[in-house]
């Protein structure tokens, strides 16, 4: 059973709206309509093209970067260091390195706010928490950048090449410790969740398949004195293996080839794709038809994703607003409807942490469980209160620019709280939510009389709603 | 039942609407005082409380009760086995770790009950699948509630949201109900509710995830509230150790002293996978627990609250009995669970992992006590809840608790 597709001329401008807020981060109203103008396969072909918007990667990424402290300590004092200057140099580049996954993280906020490629960033946050891998443990700022990268550049393409780059990528290969992963003794972490969490879900493998699995991945770490890539034969045990039936002297790339040809990682796949770009609580049918889609263009992401953004499932009436923003989505979200530029670094990064999706730092190996599980009482409140404060703390609230603030008062509050929720929430909602969201401007002094602080004010309490939290 | 009509309020969100209005402080106090005296056992009485705390990542058993007399246990840890002579002697041939001095106090004092080699039938060894059966208490492939959670929702329990209290960042399903009874929180100074609100009472759209927000506002609303009038009166009565579990612990000692209407409590000390390079990493985190727990006795009792209160701590499961090739352990099945308090029977419970090589499950600890028979004793025996409407069935009860 495979997607069905949608009739062209049911893309009105709720469904460009949708689609925006789904494959990107919203934004505001003339974006969607330049979505809408180019009808729904021109929408579509328009998120999946990549090639308008070039990567300039962090200021502080240049050649050499990768260089472990104790080589990078050697080529910068090649004379004898007493153990203490060492031991305060090696702090010093740890500070530094911890410092640049701040601002990788700031970085890629910034992306995520201004690009033009929206889809390719959500694209990223996806992997992000597919793969997740935690700065506190790999503390290397510039490994991680290479693997957010990584992500950027081969995430929408065919599933088995991003997997191959993933056993390659030193802030993995560190996190799930497979740089000690050697012949005679090997350790299981990264093996394990290769099967469990990337590939196949937990109960399509033995205990036998992780053990085999992590011998194939023996020797498969990292430089003696930097962050690349290396194969270290005397570390590779070269014997025979079977993992999921198939048998010979496998090494990680052929376990790859082995996972990537089975069904179960393509539902396994199917059901992440569902969680993350259609509904939080998901459908077993729909998974299936993802599923089907994966395998018929062999595991190509975007291809995949095309045929699911031109879907009549993806339309649905039972899909709009089926589920929970996550928080950096919903923080990007609204920065971009509102055109706010971003917050400052403190503040966000501060935020997020008490919304539980600290970038970089997912809570373990499995990522954000998302869905309903960002909803604790504590984020709800938060979430709630924190956009309030973003817009009515003096030194912090950014600028609402004059001819956003032109199409937002109107006439009678009715018309102006229909203003506003037309620029805040994607899709628009149905006219009882709609009529209850205005209820909150009744404190208010009339919209014609409102003072820059009043504005603020409206658009605190639209988006501190349990409304605003669904897309 | 009062119990039944308040529910019922709550269900049709009239708790909540009342709340919302124009004072929703005012408002939330008066709702809190009704309830505290509808309460039966009140929320000013002396109900006992659970908290449980999960070693997170996979504790490493037999280096935190280590066999010190078992030959086998040097021969498979030749690198990482901890030295006999350094060890806090248990008896019957076990020894707490050294950096457990904190725990060894809490023995000494008979406030530690220690059950060993704990597990289930056809163990898992994934994190995710094994935590989740711990937390729902039973093996149904898709669980959606806890044992905690439905332990809230039965008679004996307590209605009001702020009856379990998760620190955590996000929900765990240890505290899953269908009544959506129990909040999390890490940071509770973040808890705190905007001025404006929606009524909840005019649900246009009955949409279930719109429900449930709507229903977790609710109740999120009553609970902050709660939670700071609770820390305003609650003080901890000692200083704690500076580290993240030790800030937990103190901040559930400052709930059960500032008289939260909180049955039970869940919290995690994470960091347990160790795969590789072991030893200092396990020793920070059994020098952390240990510390921790004993300043959180010490606390509770100088406050009074002790005699109320059972800690109960467990790992999602044990590791590798041989260790690896890089200095690590892999994951494992059975191992320890601790339960700490004045009410317990202290002492070594359960049969002690055997480490002979024809006994192991694929190179792993089996277990010998189901952990299920510590769930239903802590139900039955200190919650008040019965067991077997928490968990299915009854399981023998070993006798950890006086």
């Amino acid at each position: 059973m495979s997607l069905t597709a949608l009739p062209p001329d049911r893309f009105d401008r709720a469904a460009a709206a949708h689609l925006l807020a789904r494959a990107g981060f919203g934004g505001p109203p003339r974006d969607i309509d330049r979505l809408h103008a180019l009808g729904l396969h021109g929408a579509v072909d328009s998120l999946l093209d990549f090639s308008g918007e070039s990567i300039v990667p962090p200021d502080w990424v240049v050649p050499g970067v990768e260089i472990r402290h104790r080589a990078e300590r050697l080529l910068e004092h090649p004379e004898p260091m007493t153990e203490d200057e060492i031991a305060q140099y090696t702090t010093r580049q740890r500070n530094r390195d911890l410092a640049r996954t701040t601002h990788t993280a700031d970085w890629w906020f910034d992306r995520m706010y201004l690009t033009s490629t929206p889809l390719r960033e959500k694209l990223t946050l996806f992997w992000h928490g597919h793969f997740a891998t935690q700065t506190s443990k790999v503390q290397n700022g510039p490994a991680m950048w290479g693997q957010n990268q990584m992500f950027r550049e081969y995430g929408a393409g065919p599933f088995a090449e991003l997997l191959r780059q993933l056993c390659r990528d030193p802030a993995m290969l560190r996190y799930l410790d497979n740089d000690e992963n050697r012949r005679g003794n090997p350790n299981e972490n990264f093996g394990r969740e290769l099967l469990e969490l990337f590939t196949l879900g937990e109960g399509n493998y033995t205990e036998e398949d992780v053990r085999e699995a992590a011998r194939a991945f023996t020797g498969w770490g990292i430089e003696s004195d930097r962050m690349v890539f290396a194969r270290h034969a005397n570390q590779h045990d070269d014997g025979p293996k079977t993992v999921l039936g198939a048998s010979g002297p496998l090494d990680g790339d052929d376990v790859v080839r082995i996972l990537t040809s089975r069904p179960r990682c393509w539902r396994f796949l199917g059901g992440k794709l569902q969680g993350f770009f259609v509904r939080d609580d998901r459908d077993p049918d729909l998974t299936e038809a993802i599923a089907v889609h994966l395998e018929l263009h062999d595991g190509h992401i975007g291809e995949t994703l095309r045929d699911l953004f031109t879907s009549s499932e993806f339309y649905s009436d039972s899909v709009r607003l089926a589920r929970v923003k996550g928080p950096v989505e919903w923080l990007v979200g609204f920065l971009r409807s509102m055109e706010l530029g971003t917050p400052p670094s403190p503040w966000r990064r501060d935020l997020l942490e008490h919304l539980g999706q600290s970038m970089f730092e997912p809570p373990n190996v499995a990522g954000w469980p998302g869905g309903r599980r960002w909803i604790t009482a504590a984020a709800l409140l938060t979430r709630f209160r924190a956009l309030a404060d973003l817009l009515l703390t003096p030194g912090l609230s950014p600028v609402i620019r004059d001819d956003v603030r032109d199409t937002l008062i109107r006439g009678t509050r009715r018309e102006t709280a229909d203003a506003l929720i037309d620029r805040l929430f994607l899709p628009p909602p149905a006219e009882e939510v709609r009529a209850e969201l205005a209820r909150l401007l009744d404190p208010l002094p009339p919209p014609d009389a409102w003072t820059n602080a009043d504005l603020r004010e409206a658009i605190s309490r639209f988006v501190g709603t349990f409304h605003y939290q669904l897309v | 039942m009062h119990r039944c009509s308040r529910r019922r309020l709550l269900k049709q969100g009239l708790l909540g609407a009342s709340l919302s209005v124009a004072y929703p402080a005012f408002l939330g106090r008066l709702v809190e005082r009704a309830w505290a005296s509808e309460d039966p056992s009140g929320s000013n009485g002396d109900f006992p409380i659970l908290v449980v705390l999960q070693l997170d990542g996979g504790n490493d058993g037999l280096n935190t009760i280590v066999p010190v007399e078992d030959d086998e246990y040097r021969r498979v840890r030749p690198t990482l086995g901890v030295d006999a002579k350094s060890t806090l002697a248990l008896g019957g041939g076990f020894g707490l770790h050294p950096n457990l001095r904190g725990l060894a106090s809490l023995w000494e004092r008979d406030r530690l009950a220690i059950v060993q080699a704990v597990g289930y039938p056809n163990p898992n060894r994934s994190h995710f699948r094994s935590t989740e059966i711990w937390h729902s208490g039973h093996f149904d492939p898709l669980p959606d509630t806890g044992w905690l959670g439905r332990a809230l929702e039965q008679p004996g329990g307590s209605d009001h949201p702020t009856s379990g209290i998760a620190i955590a960042d996000s929900r765990p399903l240890i505290l899953d109900n269908h009544s959506l009874l129990g909040v999390t929180l890490r940071d509770p100074a973040a808890f705190r509710q905007p001025t404006w609100s929606l009524d909840p009472e005019s649900a246009g759209d009955s949409e279930k995830l719109q429900e449930f927000l709507r229903r977790v506002e609710s109740r999120a609303r009553i609970s902050a509230e709660t939670v700071q009038e609770v820390l305003g009166r609650g003080r901890n009565s000692l200083p704690y150790p500076q580290t993240q579990l030790g800030n937990e612990l103190s901040l559930v000692a400052r709930f059960i002293a500032g008289r939260a209407p909180t049955r039970v409590y869940y919290l995690t000390q994470t960091g347990y996978d160790t795969h590789a390079r072991q030893q200092t990493k396990h020793e920070e985190l059994l020098q952390e627990l240990g510390d921790g727990l004993a300043a959180f006795v010490d606390d509770l009792e100088r406050n009074g609250d002790l005699d109320r209160v059972v800690l109960f701590a467990f790992s999602e499961f044990g590791r590798r009995v041989a260790e690896n090739g890089s200095l690590g352990t892999d994951h494992g099945v059975a191992g320890p669970c601790f339960v700490v308090g004045s009410r317990v029977r202290s002492g070594l419970h359960g049969t002690a992992p055997s480490l002979a090589p024809e006994t192991l499950l694929a190179g792993d600890v089996a277990p010998t006590t189901d952990f299920r028979s510590l769930y239903g004793e802590l139900l039955d025996r200190w919650l008040g809840v019965p067991s077997r409407d928490v968990l299915g069935s009854a399981f023998p009860s070993l006798g950890v608790l006086a």
